[in-house]
């Protein structure tokens, strides 16, 4: 439209690789700011509640989420809700799609049925299988309780199965 | 508390990594600006090639010669696309088929239940033994071209306009006659949509849940043929573009098979699993045998 536009657009178009590389560095440092003041704010107790203090299903729920997050290492391979990775299948709606006793099979004997990746052809094997999870019994429930949750289904775990 | 700083401590490292692939992948992009100067082909075949690596070649096969991956797991074996010419010299099956034929006939017809197929072949070879030349026309006319229900209809999968793209593509396939294809411009660029489904009551008397999974087992393997992709029952011909059925019984809960079979695109948009337009009754059915599909546990 205007010309001096132009002169600058055209300018801008030279020293593009420089100052994209400017922007990728700005980009990066405020990316590793970012990541680990969310470390930090993960790290930094809070709201964060103990297994044997939990009383209510929502409760249970939110100590599963926490041991998706932390201890059981789910979001290395899995993306949920936000959280991203494609090392393993995507567990969006894994509430509502599989049984509770199939979910816990999953966790303890990941071994004993195989889900692809179906993206392949032919469909394939994800690179980096499922260890068996080291998390202990009360914890695998509660994480099965925020798989459900986060599916949008009731959870199917009485609190009384805790002890 | 332990294992849980550790598990932040492994997602610090992994940012790190992730700013560092960032930082070094993101300027080959910026200087990698050649464009692609192939794609000067006909765009309408171009897209048709798109799909028929999606939806086709497990199948078919990368060049459509009927060798895909799944190509020994369907019975009869795939069409051969690339089917010029018989061997005697003849015109081939592929080449003798109309634009429309293969639009209409394949790729957007119904499936149909076996006995209403049996039911209408009967009333076209009745009329044909009754030298009634009227009746026989009208029978014909109904009865669409055989096609196995191995092969799935994609007419509730894909629009109009991909299906003809997918027709533009096959016909590049083998030498034929037949006229370039022409897509209207009224043609529908949108995909038919199933919103998902109130899964029914499974509540029900014992002996009918058994019936009605007795016929849902019927639909689907023949009408359906839903083990061209799944393998469903060990020892029999099953297909591996899908998952493995055998333990749906413990595996899946029966409102998401309903819901997944009823409309697998309004759950997830990309995948392969073609909509078979099911009915309530039929999804439900299909759900109810899917449920009696066990394995016995390995310790
Ligand atoms: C090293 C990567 C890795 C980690 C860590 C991991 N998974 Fe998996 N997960 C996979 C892969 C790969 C599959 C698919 C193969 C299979 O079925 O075992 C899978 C499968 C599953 C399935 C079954 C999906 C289906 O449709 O059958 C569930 C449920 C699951 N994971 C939950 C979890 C939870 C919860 C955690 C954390 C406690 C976790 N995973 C940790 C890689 C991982
Ligand atoms: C699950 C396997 C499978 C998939 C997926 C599949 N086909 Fe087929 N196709 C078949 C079988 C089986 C036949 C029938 C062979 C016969 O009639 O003897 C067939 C036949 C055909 C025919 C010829 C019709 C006929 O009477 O034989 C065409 C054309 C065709 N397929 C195109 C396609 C296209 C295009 C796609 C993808 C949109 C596709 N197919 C996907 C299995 C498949
Ligand atoms: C052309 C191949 C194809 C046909 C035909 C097909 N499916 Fe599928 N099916 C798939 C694929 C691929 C998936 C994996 C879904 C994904 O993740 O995209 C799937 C997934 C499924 C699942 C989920 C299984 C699990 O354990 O995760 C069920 C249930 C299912 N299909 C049932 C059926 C039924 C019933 C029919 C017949 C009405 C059918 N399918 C026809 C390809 C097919």
């Amino acid at each position: 439209m205007n010309l001096k536009n132009l002169h600058i657009r055209t300018m801008l178009g030279v020293t593009m690789d420089i100052r994209s590389i400017v922007y990728q560095i700005l980009f990066a440092v405020f990316f590793a700011i970012g990541s680990a003041s969310f470390v930090w704010s993960q790290n930094g107790a809070g709201s964060a509640i103990a297994l044997s203090d939990v009383k209510t299903l929502e409760e249970l729920a939110q100590v599963g989420g926490q041991l998706f997050e932390g201890k059981g290492q789910c979001t290395q391979c899995h993306s949920l809700q936000g959280a991203s990775s494609d090392k393993g299948p995507t567990l969006d709606g894994v509430g509502a799609k599989l049984t509770r006793e199939f979910l816990h099979e999953s966790l303890v004997k990941p071994d004993a049925y195989v889900y692809l990746d179906f993206t392949r052809v032919p469909p394939a094997p994800y690179a980096a299988p499922m260890p068996p999870t080291s998390l202990a019994e009360g914890e695998i429930l509660a994480v099965i309780a925020y798989l459900q949750q986060s599916s949008g289904q009731p959870v199917s775990i009485e609190l009384s199965e805790l002890k | 508390m332990e294992g849980m700083a550790m598990g932040s401590g492994h997602r610090f490292v992994l940012g790190c990594v992730v700013v560092f692939v960032v930082l070094f992948s993101l300027p080959i992009g910026c200087t990698s600006k050649t464009d692609n100067a192939e794609s000067q082909s006909n765009p309408l075949v171009m897209q048709g090639k798109e799909l028929f690596t999606d939806y086709c070649i497990h199948c078919h096969g990368p060049s459509g010669i009927g060798d895909g991956f799944n190509a020994g797991n369907v019975d009869p074996g795939p069409r051969d696309l690339t089917d010029s010419e018989t061997e005697d010299g003849e015109v081939g099956f592929m080449a003798s088929l109309t634009n429309e034929k293969i639009y209409h006939e394949i790729l957007s017809r119904d499936l149909l239940n076996p006995d209403e197929f049996e039911a209408l072949q009967e009333a076209y070879l009745d009329a044909v033994m009754m030298e009634d030349e009227e009746a026989a026309k009208v029978a014909e006319a109904k009865l669409p071209m055989l096609v196995p229900p191995a092969m799935p209809t994609f007419k509730y999968t894909l629009s109009d306009a991909e299906r003809w793209a997918l027709v533009a593509y096959v016909r590049t396939l083998h030498k034929n006659d037949a006229p370039p294809v022409d897509v209207p411009s009224t043609v529908s660029t949108v995909r038919p949509t199933f919103p998902k489904r109130q899964a029914p009551s499974w509540e029900m008397a014992e002996d009918e849940r058994i019936a009605i999974a007795e016929s849902g087992k019927f639909i689907f393997i023949d009408k359906f043929n839903c083990n061209g992709c799944h393998v469903y029952k060990t020892g029999e011909l099953g297909g591996v573009v899908g998952p493995d059925l055998r333990r749906s019984g413990e595996r899946l809960n029966l409102d998401w098979t309903y819901q997944w079979i009823s409309s697998p695109q309004a759950m997830k948009p990309d995948t392969k699993m073609p909509n078979l337009a099911l009915s309530e009754d039929e999804a439900k059915a299909i759900t109810l045998y899917l449920e009696t599909l066990k394995l016995p546990a390995t310790s």
